[in-house]
């Protein structure tokens, strides 16, 4: 939720809160008052009755007098000495609705005859009066919100632009483009802060990144020497005419090592040439042309472990990539299916639509897939490098298609999504 | 035959001229860009290595001066850059071959040994060893006279073996070279194997001495 939303809730829920209260009580304190005026007034209305009585004004005289509603009824005795307050609810003939009345009830004495009075007054009308009183008051706290909820969309939009600009820039930063952030103009003391200390992160992330990248393209570069050094030697070494087995074997096992050396240098060394972009020379390649041609390759490998092979090509696939790239990736897709598989295993490569699918029998995934395309991430790192998966995601990155591994029906899958819809 | 050697990094020259001074080869070795220039103007030499980065020069310079003055020697850039572009570029300006580093030296020999055969054997690209006739033009492989029918890959080990006759090959270096560079599977080391396997048997049910040998398990040597 967007902090000037978030923002406006609260401020709605406290302001809707208050007013309500504030409403009710208005309302109920109205009301009170409103019944005690009414009360007083019949009170009122009382005495003056008592007193007119007592100075001999005959009883019948007040019958329209005196409050909204009166009735003198004769009775036989006095009851009530004292009078009693009454709600009491009354419908007029000419009205529809119910009217709450008060109703003060008292019994008096004239000439020796006993009569029960009871005064009666509306109090419905004056509850109209608060009614409308809270409604004024309601409508004006709604717009008042209102205006204040307008107000306050548009100066967060103001205020917080230079924040929003910032989450942008941030959003769209990579160090590889070399463009630090520029902080926002702003006269906020905290978001000019904010904003120059972004900037000072984004360059020193590029000035890192930089020097990571530099570091990585001497390192290849200069260990390939060294490497070229080691390998004459053992190489040399080998020709020695009284060379015993024992030094042959400690020979060959840096010989390995050092082979293994020079295959990971040149994983790293193409690792190092895709972050750098360096291939931008796309030709039109034939996905299932390449395909069998590098299976033709690889059945020296793919025999000695006795695979069955199976190719579906519903259609071929067409793309725009660079030649030494597109081999590579197909190059360590099938060389990751041969090497992960087992013996008398299967290997099958599908082209539907948009997406190749290479899938392989193999051993059951043991730990969590979600690293499968990370460097170096191997289920056997002394048998393999592991850097061919990642070199396949690379790939697949810098061309903005989609790759997906999941374990279906004791296949390892593989699928590319070379779709545009991807980019 | 003389070879030139234009490397800085002096361990690595000196070991590349003693691998190919055993094949009758006079190697001189230069460490420099005007050591280099000097001695193609003093000496005649079938092949160069050249080293693309020099301290005092750019390997490409040197072929071009080469082409120039019109010098009559193969060239093979022995290169730490990797790239498309460079190979390309030295291609272009009249190199033989292109070696990435690091290198396996039998692979590097027999580089140099095909070289001189297509510069100074033409129209004679038969080696002969004894009683086998390897015909580099037609690919195709003879003993005693009698063709013999071998794969793409047996093709390629006789010829990089008969190239590096007398030395031990190491199996990294015969899947480095022959299989180029996908050694780092974990099959390699049965394929080279089976494919030796299969050339030693067709060579010897020819008639073929059986020449290539195994060296403790840990590679071949082909030998009288």
């Amino acid at each position: 939720m967007k902090l000037v939303y978030k923002n406006i809730l609260i401020n709605a829920i406290i302001s809707l809160m208050i007013l309500f209260v504030g409403e009710y009580s208005l309302f109920y304190f109205l009301k009170q008052n409103m019944e005690k005026e009414v009360t007083e007034h019949l009170q009122i209305e009382r005495h003056f009755m008592m007193r007119h009585l007592k100075h001999g004004v005959n009883i019948d005289y007040f019958n329209y007098n005196i409050g909204d509603r009166l009735s003198i009824e004769p009775i036989q005795t006095l009851q009530y000495k004292e009078p009693i307050m009454k709600d009491v609810e009354v419908k007029e003939e000419w009205e529809e609705e119910h009217f709450t009345s008060k109703e003060i009830v008292f019994d008096v004495e004239q000439n020796n005859k006993f009569y029960r009075v009871s005064i009666s007054k509306t109090i419905d009308e004056d509850e109209g009066l608060a009614g409308s009183m809270s409604a004024i008051i309601f409508i004006s706290g709604l717009c008042m919100f209102t205006i204040l909820v307008l107000i306050n969309v548009f100066v967060y939009h103001k205020l917080f632009s230079p924040v929003y600009k910032l989450i942008k820039d941030i959003k769209g930063f990579s160090t590889q483009q070399f463009q630090k952030i520029i902080p926002p103009t702003t006269s906020t003391q905290e978001f000019k802060t904010l904003g120059e200390e972004v900037s000072k992160m984004s360059e020193k992330m590029i000035a890192d990144y930089a020097s990571i990248k530099e570091f990585m393209e001497n390192m290849t570069h200069e260990i390939q020497t060294p490497l070229a050094v080691i390998n004459s030697k053992i190489e040399r070494s080998f020709q020695a005419k009284d060379l015993s087995e024992e030094q042959a074997i400690l020979l060959s096992d840096a010989s390995k090592a050092v082979t293994k050396l020079f295959n990971i240098n040149k994983g790293l060394t193409l690792l190092c040439r895709l972050d750098n972009k360096q291939y931008n020379t796309p030709v039109e390649i034939s996905v299932k042309e390449l395909i069998q041609q590098r299976l033709i390759y690889f059945s020296d490998f793919s025999e000695n472990k006795k695979l069955t092979i199976t190719e579906t090509y519903a259609n071929d696939l067409k793309l725009f990539m660079d030649a030494s790239l597109s081999e590579i990736l197909i190059d360590n897709l099938i060389k990751n299916a041969i090497q992960h598989n087992i013996q008398n295993g299967h290997i099958s490569i599908s082209i539907k639509n948009n997406q190749l699918t290479v899938a392989n029998t193999g051993e059951e995934p043991k730990v969590p897939t979600t690293n499968y395309f990370d460097r170096f991430y191997s289920q056997k790192p002394y048998q393999s490098l592991g850097l061919g998966l990642s070199i396949i995601k690379k790939i697949v990155d810098y061309y903005a298609y989609s790759i997906s591994y999941n374990y279906e029906n004791e296949h390892h899958q593989v699928t590319i999504d070379f779709s545009e819809k991807s980019k | 035959m003389n070879i030139l050697i234009v490397e800085d990094e002096v361990n690595l020259a000196d070991e590349v001229a003693k691998y190919l001074s055993d094949f009758k080869y006079k190697c001189h070795v230069v460490n420099l860009y005007n050591d280099a220039l000097q001695s193609l103007n003093y000496e005649e030499f079938a092949i160069t290595l050249i080293d693309l980065k020099l301290p005092d020069g750019h390997g490409i310079d040197l072929i071009h001066y080469i082409k120039k003055k019109k010098i009559t020697s193969g060239i093979i850039v022995l290169s730490a850059i990797d790239e498309l572009d460079m190979r390309i570029k030295a291609l272009d300006a009249g190199a033989d071959d292109f070696l990435t580093k690091p290198f396996h030296l039998s692979e590097l020999n027999a580089r140099v040994k095909s070289l001189i055969r297509r510069n100074f054997h033409k129209g004679d690209n038969v080696i002969d060893y004894n009683e086998i006739k390897v015909d580099t033009t037609k690919l195709q492989v003879s003993v005693l006279d009698q063709v013999i029918n071998l794969t793409s890959k047996e093709y390629e080990l006789l010829l990089y073996f008969i190239s590096n006759a007398g030395k031990v090959i190491t199996k990294e270096a015969i899947g480095y070279t022959v299989w180029n560079n996908h050694s780092d599977m974990d099959v390699s080391n049965e394929i080279i194997y089976t494919h030796v396997k299969n050339l030693r048997k067709k060579l010897v049910a020819a008639g073929s001495k059986d020449y290539i040998q195994s060296v403790y398990g840990v590679g071949y040597k082909f030998d009288k």
